[in-house]
């Protein structure tokens, strides 16, 4: 992870992280607050929804005490219950429906002490049936109870209550509520936030209210209602149905969502800010680390000049301080090894020099002794012996010229002229001192035309191209070819093969940097030495090689009369 | 002496108006909504009716309102009109019968019980269900149930074999009819009642029986379609010709009809009144040979 993501996440996290601790304990406190004030009004809500079905019951009891007065009085009832007068059975079966909506009641049957359904006002046609186990349960109950009553359509559930009237000695029961449906229970309680919902026994339910079956909702009150069955098969008893006042969490979970939306906002925005800032922080802070990293990147052995220097009195500045140092320091290491090495170099030169010197010397040395001898022992025979070995001499003093010639060729003045490259190859090749296992091949082209070169350094060039050529060959034998051709520039290419041990791809990048040698005698010269004299013949070298199967070096000069512009050896192959 | 009377009534215009075009001399001149202008001549001229519907309710308000002629079955207008001395109060003919519509039983089902038991059912029905003046429809013959059994393909595997709802469906805003079923869904509830006499398929079903209305035209197709196990209908003249109607329709599926009650409506009238029109309006309200609206 970068320094920069690093900052940035943690500017993030520090202005982030209190706004959500702060979001958390408002979110907490606002939950708090309303819940209490809900369960509050809840409270006062349930309170009331009982005393209203308190009241709602004991209005049913009123209404039926007023309808019992009412039939006492009424003398067409009479005759029809107690005297079965026909002429008034259409009365009698009527009687009911009237009563029933004169008193704004749901439900109203009027049953004999048998429990025979005299007259029925909601259900007109119930007449003659027998039931006379519900007055008896809703009198055990002494209060409203939950009845299912019967209608043509189907039941209906009833909050009833029971009141009797005696006449001529017979006792008749009057059965009458109100339907209990979603419009009842909603009248427990009106608003919104809160639902009734009525569980009976058997698993029905009616429901009021916003609070549906799978919406969130808080259970703040419950209240026992007695619930008598549908008259059937089974015999009918009191149960229990459970009145449940709900309270809706829709508002409290909108707040919530609210709150959250907000805070959730100022979140996005706090860390949208905190993200520039950082960014912004960031990258004040990088841009001199980076500028820093690309200068020591610009860092090595060759190239130790890079400039460190700066006013920074921080960190960054400290640390490119010390990084100046190091280069310096650098450089002056640099500097005492490449003053070894040159030091190392002359003095393994001064070493080749002294041992040529003497080998030029030894037999000069030799033939002034002989000769010093022969004049002390035998004068007369001087000036013969002087003879026999002048050659020697000779062939001494032009061994310690030609010497001098070549070391001062280390940095030449040439004698350019038009020159015979085919003359050059053959006097090499009849000079060169080849093993005895190697064949050493001519291959000249006819007709070639002249170079413009200074002959001796074209004959250095490529004696030391065959001296390397025979030395690869390692004593195993071989063959080692000078092959002269006319380029097509006009020029000629000299291209001296050998089947040797050839050379790696390290071998070669070096192999033209000066005192390099794979050799144990090797000055590491000779090609550095063709590198430089072939230029100066503004000709350009080819080297290919390849491990174990020799090394191919191609000179191309440029004809008599121009001269190349691309000096240098070219990248070998 | 006027030559156009005002005649309200609490049954569909048009039945009143085909019925005294049938019998009165009576012909439909003009139309508008509820009512009905009927008149004698070929020119419009000439005495006439104007008959308009009113609902049974509203049925005491009419006579309050001067109407001339009310032709209804409600018991509280009658009864209102008898308390009336300007008014006279005539019945009409027994002129509706109302049926009880059962797809025919399949075989091995249990057959009707002819005992006196289903009359006195329809007994009971005329005098305690149904609020206007009615009473039992009679056996089509000594000895036989009252029933006209269904014509049409095999019983077996006939819509009764197939499981229907548990519901008797009647025509919407026929309060007869509706009292009817009530009735029968009061008496599904009470084993050994006359209904399991009268319908075993419908006793069977015991406590789960309700009562349900439907369009007036669709009583027949629901029952037809399965949806039902019951209809009670209104049909008109006595038992023999709603067995003659029924017979007409039976080729759709096999259903068994039993006639249950027959109504009749009153003719209620201003005493003061004279004149053509009352002529042939009394005329056609006597002849009950043929038939009421």
């Amino acid at each position: 992870m970068t320094f920069r993501s690093r900052l940035m996440i943690a500017l993030g996290v520090v202005a982030v992280a209190p706004l959500i601790v702060i979001a958390a304990g408002v979110r907490r406190e606002v939950d708090r607050r309303l819940t209490a004030q809900d369960d509050r009004r809840a409270s006062a809500l349930a309170t009331v929804a009982a005393a209203d079905l308190s009241q709602r019951s004991a209005a049913i009891a009123d209404r039926l005490a007023s309808l019992a007065g009412a039939l006492g009085d009424d003398n067409r009832f009479r005759l029809a219950v107690t005297q079965g007068d026909a002429a008034q059975r259409s009365y009698l079966l009527d009687l009911a429906g009237r009563d029933m909506r004169l008193t704004g009641l749901s439900m109203l049957q009027i049953q004999d002490s048998a429990g025979r359904i005299v007259s029925s006002g909601h259900f007109r046609n119930e007449y003659d049936r027998l039931e006379p186990d519900l007055p008896a349960l809703l009198a055990s109950v002494r209060a409203a109870a939950l009845v299912r009553a019967r209608t043509p359509d189907g039941p209906v559930l009833v909050l009833a209550r029971v009141d009797s009237v005696r006449l001529g000695g017979r006792a008749f029961t009057l059965v009458g509520g109100q339907v209990v449906d979603s419009a009842f229970l909603a009248r427990l309680a009106p608003g919104g936030d809160f639902s009734v919902a009525l569980a009976l026994p058997g698993g029905d339910s009616v429901r009021a209210g916003s609070v549906g079956p799978g919406a969130y909702s808080v259970l703040v009150s419950r209240l026992d209602v007695p619930y008598i069955g549908a008259a059937g098969s089974v015999a009918r008893r009191v149960q229990g149905a459970s009145l449940t006042l709900s309270r809706s969490t829709a508002a409290l979970d909108a707040l919530r969502t609210s709150v959250d939306t907000w805070f959730l906002a100022a979140i996005v925005v706090t860390a949208s800010i905190a993200l520039a800032v950082s960014a912004w922080l960031a990258a004040r802070v990088s841009r001199p680390l980076r500028e820093l990293a690309e200068q020591t990147s610009r860092v090595d052995l060759n190239r130790l000049d890079v400039d460190f220097s700066g006013d920074r009195d921080d960190e960054i500045g400290a640390l490119s301080r010390l990084l100046g140092a190091m280069t310096r320091r650098l450089r002056a290491s640099a500097a005492r090894e490449r003053d070894a090495e040159r030091r190392a170099a002359v003095g393994d030169l001064a070493r080749q020099v002294n041992h040529d010197v003497k080998n030029g010397l030894a037999p000069i040395r030799h033939v002034l002794r002989h000769l010093a001898q022969v004049q002390r022992d035998d004068p007369g025979q001087l000036a013969a012996v002087f003879g026999e070995r002048r050659a020697t001499l000779d062939a001494s003093v032009d061994y310690l010229d030609t010497l001098a010639r070549n070391y001062a060729r280390l940095s030449p003045r040439m004698d350019v002229a038009p020159c015979d490259a085919n003359a050059v190859a053959r006097a090499v090749a009849g000079s060169a001192v080849s093993p005895r296992s190697a064949a050493l091949v001519l291959d000249l082209a006819d007709a070639l035309p002249p170079v413009r070169a200074d002959a001796l350094v074209l004959r250095r060039i490529l004696e030391n191209l065959v001296t390397n050529a025979c030395d690869a060959l390692d004593g195993r034998g071989g063959t080692v070819t000078i092959k002269t051709a006319r380029a097509s520039t006009g020029g000629v290419e000299i291209t001296v093969t050998d089947t040797g041990s050839g050379m790696t791809r390290e071998q070669l990048r070096r192999a033209f940097d000066d005192f390099f040698t794979t050799k144990e005698s090797g000055t590491g010269l000779g090609l550095s030495i063709v590198r430089r004299l072939v230029a100066d013949l503004g000709g350009t070298l080819r080297v290919d090689t390849e491990p174990g199967a020799g090394t191919s070096v191609l000179v191309a000069l440029p004809p008599n009369g121009t001269s190349s512009h691309a000096p240098g050896p070219s990248q070998p192959t | 002496m006027p030559e156009s009377l005002d005649v309200a009534v609490t049954d569909a215009p048009d039945s009143i108006a085909a019925w005294l075009s049938a019998r009165g001399g009576y012909r439909i001149w003009a139309r508008a909504g509820d009512t009905v202008r009927l008149v004698t001549s070929e020119s419009g001229s000439g005495p006439s009716l104007v008959v308009h519907r009113v609902r049974a309710r509203d049925a005491r308000d009419a006579i309050d309102a001067g109407v001339d002629v009310l032709l209804t079955s409600d018991p509280d207008a009658v009864s209102y009109a008898a308390t009336r001395s300007d008014l006279a109060s005539m019945p009409l003919a027994w002129d509706r019968t109302y049926v009880l519509l059962v797809p025919t039983r399949a075989l091995g089902e249990t057959a009707m019980d002819v005992s006196p038991r289903v009359d006195t059912l329809r007994a009971e029905l005329a005098t305690g269900a149904v609020r206007v003046e009615a009473r039992a429809a009679s056996a089509l013959s000594p000895g036989d149930s009252g029933m006209c059994a269904g014509a049409g393909p095999s019983n077996a595997g006939s819509p009764v074999a197939v499981r229907r709802p548990p519901r008797i469906v009647f025509a919407r805003g026929d309060d007869v009819s509706r009292a009817i079923a009530a009735r029968f869904v009061a008496l599904g509830a009470e084993p050994g009642m006359p209904l399991a006499a009268l319908a075993p398929s419908l006793a069977a079903r015991g406590d789960s029986l309700r009562a349900a209305s439907v369009d007036p035209g669709d009583v027949e197709r629901v029952l037809d379609a399965g949806q039902a196990a019951a209809a009670v209908l209104a049909v008109a003249g006595p038992p023999i010709r709603a067995c003659r109607a029924e017979a007409a329709t039976a080729a759709r599926s096999p259903m068994d009809m039993v006639p249950l009650i027959q109504t009749r409506a009153r003719l209620i009238a201003r005493r003061s009144l004279t004149g053509r029109p009352l002529e042939a309006l009394l005329r056609a309200a006597t002849d009950s040979s043929r038939g009421g609206p």
